[in-house]
């Protein structure tokens, strides 16, 4: 049976107190169990094997139709209180943006990377393990279920977005139109690929720690451009994001990051298949 | 772990000779872990089935370690079941009374079988009066000699509360086995 006593392993204390274990270990001994009939088991999987043409999941093509009926399930299956929470990040991002001076809504945005990968971390918790093995097992491929829950959260974020900027776009004329969606698009998208491909190439550190790592470093790239068109090293986070909105280099950088994130998220789906 | 990869990869591009090769390193342990803490054969041949064609059907990566993984499927298959059974208002508990008995090869005399099968029913009973948790890790430890920290990867709690559960597990089965033998 085991190389080694009942007890071993425990706390010095505990194995004191169970004290001599020998007759639960014979008695544990004594419980044989039945021949299993592994040659019944054989043919039944031979049989499923047979079948496995309808269990893989299917190489053809997916038409429209059924990509928006999985895109559907996908919703239903993440439930409202994820779309209204993720609302709910945004708007107290945006309450923050406009009522503090700008130290509390600056901590906000450092942290928003926080808060994504908490929540990452709830969706995908131990508990959770069993639904993933289940999708594992559909017809679906985990790489397409990915890419259509990766897209409904993108086209979800950029329909807020796009509502909020065009809001903020009809109060102020100054903004160029064109150059703030870009400008927020971009790193976005390149935040998105770059998260997703170091997650699934380096695993959950390199996963956490590089799209981090970009978020602050763009943040104080946007800070530090803003400070070279400043005469003062102290600046309202509503200046930055004007100083950010008509620099030419952000937009530039905006554009590769955007080009970036979509090749890094087509790589992602290339490494994974493999 | 190396040799088990290749194996399953093999199994799944339909190699025949692969499948009766895991079908032996891995039904049995599998078959046993499931009989002892479900103690019902129909129930632990009819899990290991579904583990095993949960291996077949899996489209992701080969697990790095494929017993720790089959183990954790027949796990999960088990919860499953205690689960639907407790909605269907039956006491998972209570399994022990269809226990099998298989008498040894040794016992030849009416009364050696009488000893023996109160011997199995006796441990079948003193295991299933232990809460699922608790006797996953007696079975997991004393029958496949897996270390603390692997029973507690692969049921997914700290060390601590594996530790805690063989404490409990070990001192209930030490005192209804002191009270049995009386």
């Amino acid at each position: 049976m085991n190389n080694h006593t009942l007890s071993s392993g425990l706390d010095p204390e505990q194995e004191t107190d169970l004290g001599d274990l020998s007759p639960v270990e014979a008695l544990l001994n004594a419980y044989d169990t039945p021949e299993p009939d592994s040659d019944r088991l054989l043919a039944n999987l031979q049989a499923v094997i047979q079948q496995q043409e309808v269990l893989i999941p299917s190489p053809t093509p997916r038409s429209l139709r059924d990509r928006l009926r999985l895109a559907h399930m996908q919703v239903a299956l993440v439930g409202s209180a994820f779309w209204w929470a993720t609302a709910l990040m945004l708007g107290l991002g945006l309450v923050l943006l406009a009522v503090s001076e700008g130290t509390i809504a600056g901590l906000y945005a450092l942290a928003a990377p926080i808060f994504a990968v908490i929540g990452t971390a709830y969706i995908f918790r131990p508990d959770a393990r069993s639904l993933r093995e289940f999708e594992l097992l559909s017809a679906v491929s985990p790489l397409e279920m990915l890419y259509t829950r990766l897209l409904l959260i993108l086209l979800y974020n950029a329909g807020l977005a796009v509502t909020l900027i065009l809001f903020a776009w009809s109060q102020d004329t100054q903004i160029v139109l064109w150059r703030l969606l870009l400008i927020w698009f971009g790193p976005m998208v390149g935040l998105m690929g770059t998260a997703l491909y170091s997650l699934l190439r380096w695993q959950m550190l390199a996963g956490v720690l590089v799209p981090m790592g970009l978020w602050a470093a763009l943040l104080f790239l946007g800070w530090r451009e803003a400070v070279l068109h400043s005469s003062s090293p102290f600046i309202s986070l509503g200046d930055l994001s004007l100083v950010v909105i008509q620099s030419s280099s952000f937009l530039a950088a905006s554009c590769l990051a955007l080009v970036m994130g979509v090749i890094l998220m087509w790589q992602s789906g290339r490494w994974a298949a493999k | 772990m190396d040799e088990d990869k290749t194996l399953y990869r093999q199994v799944k591009m339909g190699d025949q000779e692969a499948l009766r090769f895991l079908i032996a390193r891995y039904h049995r342990p599998l078959f046993d872990f499931l009989y002892r803490l479900m103690d019902d054969r129909s129930t632990a041949d009819d899990l290991t089935q579904q583990a095993f064609i949960r291996l077949l059907t899996f489209s992701g990566d080969a697990p790095d370690n494929l017993r720790a993984w089959l183990f954790t499927i027949a796990r999960n298959l088990a919860y499953d079941y205690f689960r639907s059974a407790h909605r269907r208002h039956e006491n998972s508990l209570d399994f022990a009374d269809g226990a099998d008995l298989i008498l040894p090869e040794t016992a030849d005399t009416l009364e050696q079988m009488t000893i023996f099968a109160d011997d199995q029913q006796t441990i079948a009973r003193l295991l299933q009066s232990l809460p699922p948790e608790q006797r996953e890790v007696v079975i997991l430890r004393f029958y496949h000699d897996l270390s603390l920290q692997a029973i507690a990867d692969m049921v997914n709690v700290p060390l601590g509360t594996v530790k805690s559960r063989l404490f409990h597990a070990l001192k209930k089965l030490k005192l209804q086995w002191i009270v049995s033998d009386e």
